[in-house]
């Protein structure tokens, strides 16, 4: 391949011209003529029976259209793309509700206003009933969410998961013998890893145009998954995938909340085929709480076993995880993805029981990190709490309990294989550059002083880029959706005739910048300049299957599908050239918008001209047939690990309990990098979000069900005042798991840093006794610690 | 619903809209303008996406009737650029990946405009205390600091 | 904006009179609206109901500083609060508190007279029309019960204005017209301790403007929330402390707000700070006191152990800041 600059190089986005002058459209940016406007009618109960619901005064509203209820779409089944654990959610609440905000019935109208006021007229019987909220109280299992079903979906269970597929020792026996032992030190603590509420600052939109003319249905929805939808909207009204198109246009944010395939997409659609009109519904910030799905929510005990000088014989892990009322698309599968890492980077025994458990409140489902942030967060607050018990330097005990280079590939406890890390070198890196003892000293020049100091440190692995594909049949039942059930990922290279370039990738971008890398590498690989690319994604007609982003995919997958289509295209390339300049293919190089044989640049054919050859097959060799595209669906064979470290150097105000991020650093690894701006930015983005959770976020729901914290101002996102601008380094250990060598980047931000800021905040209060405070760290809570250490 | 007739100067053009009087600047602009780079985030005024100009200074138009401002001169996103031309501020977003996913954008750059109108050489501390009304998810706000910065210091016309 | 202000008809007054015309009988329903950041969200969230707005945004004579021959400040209601921030002719306390108040947006919009008006806030009713229903409404919200103090026959919902311990710490007076006449009372008595009527202005009058008397006087704002922006005050704390040729405290206003349905003057501490120095044992000890008499309710974001404890530490930062104040 000739290389030319633009990989690694940092590129400007082609998605700014457009954004920044405020032309991109996004989902309520698109119109349609003659748009119906759709409002659901939500329940105000956590736990109710429906008695009766009254429509009548709602149809005969003004400018009403429908009222629809369960007794309508019952027809179509459940939502296809939820896993088939627990209780399916219907498309609209049958006979009962299980959380507040559940969809009861859905009005359409011809504006939203005449919607909302018509919904206002639905009159529903409620019969309240118990309602449970608390993780603990669901885990007991008393009060049931729904009728008699255990609130215990599942366990995910460390060396069981994968039964009959890898055979693993169960860890716990040699755990216990080592806890046993006169020479150990056996810690815990008990940790809440709070509910987020994702909160891009687009909401969620939907808009459907049914076509009965041709039998076909469109779709613009601001998700991660358009093909996805596309599939499940094709089962559900029992038309082939051809009939159904969707389209992503721009996206204002995804981080997982838009990774689902939501009742309200199919309802429109449902609405629009019945009524002959475009129907559109759009989230108000206030419904994201009850209508979008949440993050996080683990209540949990990390224990973790070992030896004076830092050796760690046994970590164990249990948790309950709120799954909310109903599981979706990944709700039950993201403690499983946290146990991918659960054991880290660390070559010890691990053993885990995550229990999934229902409650009366909105479904959570994947959150930026899905599991992993969780995960590291448990490993890496023991690991620092076990490093102090001990008295040893946090970063001595990470580097005593590493995996080594030479040891990789690495099978994991749960039998994954890891595919590169230097660990030790990476934390090195990070040290080296902060000036670790340095930094150590004014600490406790500091704390001499009064002043409360702290550093923290983590380190992570994550495991992203999701593949393999024989991964997607035990439990992302994408399989119901009319999909084929894998992991892969989609491009298509098509030469133009005129010698520019088209590249179809299936990825579901909410501003990663896909529409850069992507034509940096089909621009490296075929020597066209940048602006003589252009590439799409997000309609689900362009690709005959894309499997959408999310998980820190797109790079590693489709990107390497893209990377295989340009090799391809090139390939062809080459053969037409070399018959154009009467040299041999394997003599031909292309940069600078053209080919040319080695050696002699003079001896040149633009693409244009090509092109042109391949666009009419009668000036081709023999042999070789017409048209210059590639279109190439890969699987990769195997998930991708990137890792880093990062450090935090916080102040804690003793008065107030408040904490003053003062500096962040962050040393990652995500393999090759191709746009390190646009690499650099996913770190900044994913960082703040940890740091959020640590410091300022928490969906708060009271016990009668209800969310607390549903506008913008009771929870509270960072704003720029918040928080210090991040220092950020990388160390490069490529995979090999693709011929990119990347691993993806876009949640390591998040993985790496709410545990760096408790760990921070600990250990600047730590000589005052205090040994762990729970996220977020509100200065109450900081405040009420020290007192607390105190009595 | 009472209908009125609200006069709107929009990025220098004058607009005769008629529509309900309680309308908000942000609906008037969106729906009856059909000028959709102004965004809503959250509808109550707590995030910073429906931000515009008004008299040149920032503005939250979803808790804005759009009758308060008959008279005064609204600047919106799509008012910035000269033609197909960015300003020296959308430049520099672009030139610093301070967009991703863009949706915080217009609202962030007009804030940011204001600013460097009244305060060409802004600190690091004077762009967070201007943008502390602007809520972004995507960027943790770093890249966009660094764009302000570099807009002011290419205005300025000094070294980078 | 999928959240739609419900229908209401808006009115530009042209001059004072016609304004106290349109809301002089309250059967019209006419509640008057200046840079409208508390009202609209209130209007979309169901929590007001009116008929018409009127607003003030073009009365010239609500419009203005001045700093009159005695040295005192007179602001006009429709100031608004970045126009204050960044005024050489207003109290620099003044100043300061109004560069802290929402965002930098609001802040273009917002005005003192709205402000110092603003209504009292509360986590029960600060919450979607649904909830309050399912809940049952609060007091405030037209039922029966106070959620926050059952047993109470009074609304507790919280003061949460910025500018009003400011300006009773400098000891303002507000201007009130209305169509049955012009009275002028202190900002102190502006306000009432209960979190429905929490204004002694009757709903026909209109605050026009607000006169500072000249000051000597050394003076600090302190905040509490939790981002340095968008949040209301946890607590906020107005200082303004006379000091004689030998540093000795003539008189002392403490004001804090956001702890009570009506900002809270903590006259034991003013009291006890008569006649001493201002060093940190006095100042600690004062701001103890100023803690003492205050219930802080719990319905906000922190409890009360800690709504207490922050009250003294930030009277305490208040009155250390005014002592070194240069005046």
């Amino acid at each position: 391949m000739t290389s030319t600059s633009v990989m690694g190089g940092i590129v400007r986005r082609k998605e700014d011209p457009s954004l920044i002058q405020g032309k991109g459209a996004y989902v309520d940016d698109v119109k349609r003529t003659g748009e119906l406007a759709a409002v659901f009618v939500r329940s105000p109960f956590a736990a109710a029976t429906i008695t009766s619901i009254d429509i009548e005064a709602a149809k005969a509203a003004p400018g009403v259209h429908a009222v629809y209820t369960a007794d309508d779409v019952r027809h179509l089944g459940p939502n296809p793309a939820q896993v088939a654990v627990g209780t399916l959610r219907p498309l609209l609440a049958d006979g009962a509700v299980k959380h507040v905000g559940e969809a009861v019935a859905m009005v359409v109208a011809e504006n939203r206003y005449l919607a909302q006021d018509a919904a206002d007229l639905v009159f529903v019987d409620y019969e309240p009933g118990e309602v449970v909220v608390d993780l603990k109280d669901a885990f007991a299992d008393k009060v049931k969410v729904h009728g008699d079903a255990s609130n215990i979906l599942l366990t995910w269970h460390g060396h069981g998961w994968w039964e009959g597929v890898i055979d693993l020792p169960d860890p716990s026996p040699g755990i216990q013998e080592a806890k046993e032992r006169d020479d150990t030190v056996t810690v815990s603590l008990e940790m809440v890893n709070q509910r987020l509420l994702p909160t891009a600052i687009e909401p969620r939109a939907v808009l459907a145009d049914w076509n009965s003319g041709y039998g076909s249905v469109e779709l613009w929805s601001s998700s991660q998954i358009p093909h996805a939808v596309a599939g499940a909207v094709g089962v559900t009204f029992g038309i082939p995938s051809n009939k159904v198109r969707v389209v992503a246009p721009e996206v204002g944010g995804g981080f997982g909340v838009k990774l689902n395939v939501y009742p309200d997409e199919i309802l429109v659609c449902f609405a629009s085929k019945e009524l002959g009109r475009p129907v559109r519904w759009t989230e108000t910030r206030r419904e994201a709480g009850f209508a979008s799905t949440q993050g996080r929510g683990w209540v949990g005990t990390a224990t973790i076993t070992g030896t004076a000088d830092g050796k760690i014989l046994g970590y164990e892990l249990e948790a309950i995880c709120d799954m909310g009322a109903y599981s979706h698309n990944f709700t039950v599968a993201v403690p499983l993805l946290g146990l991918f890492i659960a054991g880290g980077q660390y070559n010890f025994p691990t053993s885990y029981a995550l229990h999934c458990v229902v409650t009366n409140t909105q479904t959570t489902d994947a959150y930026r990190g899905a599991g992993r942030p969780e995960a590291a967060y448990y490993l890496e607050r023991i690991v620092d709490h076990f490093a102090r018990e001990i008295g040893m330097d946090p970063a001595d005990v990470r580097k005593a309990n590493y995996w080594k280079p030479e040891d990789f590939p690495v099978q994991t406890a749960i039998g994954l294989t890891m595919d590169s890390g230097d660990y030790e070198k990476n934390l090195d890196a990070l040290l080296d550059r902060v000036g670790y003892e340095d930094l150590k000293a004014k600490r406790d020049a500091a704390r001499a002083e009064g002043r409360l100091l702290g550093l923290g440190l983590s380190t992570y692995v994550e495991v992203c880029g999701f593949g393999p594909s024989a991964l997607a049949g035990l439990g992302f039942s994408w399989g119901a959706y009319g999909l084929p059930t894998a992991f892969n990922g989609s491009g298509v290279v098509r030469v133009q005739p005129d010698g520019t370039c088209t590249v179809t990738i299936g990825t579901g971008p909410s501003g990663q910048g896909h529409e850069t890398t992507w034509a940096q590498i089909v621009s490296d690989g075929l020597g066209i300049a940048m602006d003589n690319i252009e590439v799409h994604h997000g309609d689900s007609v362009d690709l005959p299957m894309g499997i959408g982003t999310f998980g820190s995919r797109s790079i590693a997958v489709d990107g390497t599908a893209t990377f295989e289509a340009t090799a391809r295209v090139r390939k062809k390339a080459a053969i037409i050239a070399g018959h154009l300049l009467e040299a041999a293919p394997e003599d031909i190089q292309f940069a600078d918008g053209r080919a040319h044989v080695a050696g002699s640049p003079d001896r040149a054919v633009e693409w244009g001209q090509i092109a042109e050859s391949a666009y009419q097959p009668h000036t081709l060799p023999e042999g070789v047939e017409g048209g210059l595209e590639s279109s190439v669906v890969f699987s990769p064979p195997n998930a991708t690990w990137p890792f880093g470290s990062h450090m935090a150097l916080v102040e804690v105000d003793p008065e107030t309990g408040d904490v003053d991020l003062l500096e962040y650093w962050a040393t990652d690894d995500c393999g090759n990098v191709i746009n390190p701006m646009i690499v650099d930015g996913q770190l900044h983005g994913g960082i703040a979000q940890g740091i959020a959770q640590a410091l300022y976020e928490e969906a708060i729901y009271d016990d009668m069900g209800n969310l607390l914290t549903s506008s913008m101002a009771n929870y509270t996102l960072p704003v720029s005042t918040s928080l210090p601008l991040f220092s950020l380094d990388r160390t490069v250990t490529p995979t090999d798991v693709n011929p990119l060598g990347v691993k993806g980047v876009g949640e390591a931000g998040t993985i790496g840093s709410a545990q760096t800021i408790v760990n921070a905040v600990v250990d600047a209060v730590a000589h005052l006794g205090v040994r762990h405070i729970d996220m977020p760290l509100r200065p109450k809570r900081v405040w009420q610690a020290i007192q607390d250490a105190k009595e | 619903m009472t209908e009125s007739i609200l006069r709107l100067t929009v990025n220098g053009a004058l607009h005769t809209v008629v529509t309900s009087s309680h309308r908000t600047l942000l609906e008037v602009l969106r729906k009856d303008l059909d000028m959709t780079g102004t965004k809503h985030g959250c509808d109550l005024g707590e995030c910073g996406a429906c931000t515009v100009l008004v008299d040149s200074k920032p503005m939250l138009s979803c808790i804005t009737l759009a009758s308060q401002v008959e008279g005064r001169e609204i600047t919106t996103i799509e008012g910035l650029s000269d033609g197909p031309f960015p300003d020296e501020l959308q430049t520099a977003f672009s030139e610093l990946g301070a967009a991703q996913c863009g949706y915080c954008t217009p609202g962030m750059i007009l804030s940011s405009r204001s600013l460097l109108d009244t305060n060409p050489d802004p600190t690091t501390d004077d762009i967070n205390e201007a943008l502390a009304g602007n809520l972004c998810r995507c960027t943790g706000y770093v890249a966009i600091i660094s764009a302000v910065h570099l807009a002011a210091t290419r205005t300025l016309g000094r070294a980078e | 904006m999928t959240i739609q202000v419900p229908p209401v008809g808006f009115v530009s007054a042209g001059t004072l009179e016609e304004a106290a015309r349109l809301v002089s009988d309250p059967d019209d329903r006419a509640v008057l609206i200046a840079g409208g950041t508390d009202l609209v969200p209130k209007l979309k969230r169901h929590q007001a109901a009116p008929i018409t707005l009127v607003s003030l945004a073009n009365i010239e004579a609500m419009h203005g500083i001045a700093i009159t021959d005695d040295g005192a400040c007179v602001i006009g209601a429709l100031t608004t609060l970045s126009e204050i921030a960044s005024s050489p002719d207003v109290p620099t306390m003044l100043a300061s508190a109004a560069a802290t108040v929402a965002s930098p947006q609001i802040r273009n919009s917002a005005t003192i007279g709205g402000n110092l008006c603003v209504d009292t806030r509360c986590n029960y009713i600060d919450m979607p029309l649904t909830w309050r229903q399912a809940r049952g409404h609060c007091l405030k919200d037209g039922g029966d019960t106070c959620w926050v103090a059952p047993a109470s026959d009074r609304c507790w919902a919280i003061s949460s204005t910025d500018l009003a311990p400011v300006v009773i710490a400098l000891n303002a007076s507000v201007r009130l017209v209305s169509s049955r006449g012009e009275r002028v009372v202190t900002a102190d008595s502006l306000y009432r301790s209960d979190g429905i009527n929490y204004l002694t202005k009757t709903s026909d009058e209109i605050l026009v403007d607000v006169t500072i008397p000249a000051t000597t006087a050394r003076t600090s704002f302190q905040k509490l929330r939790r981002r340095g922006s968008i949040d209301f005050a946890l607590l906020s704390v107005a200082c303004a402390v006379d000091v004689d040729s030998e540093g000795r405290c003539d008189t002392a206003r403490i004001v804090v707000g956001g702890i009570a349905s009506a900002p809270v003057s903590a006259t034991d501490a003013e009291e006890f700070l008569v006649g001493k120095q201002l060093t940190p044992e006095v100042i600690d000890e004062a701001s103890e006191i100023a803690s003492k008499p205050v219930r802080a309710q719990d319905n906000t974001d922190t409890g009360q152990r800690y709504r207490k404890w922050m009250i003294s530490v930030h009277v305490a930062k208040a009155l250390t800041e005014a002592a070194t104040e240069r005046v």
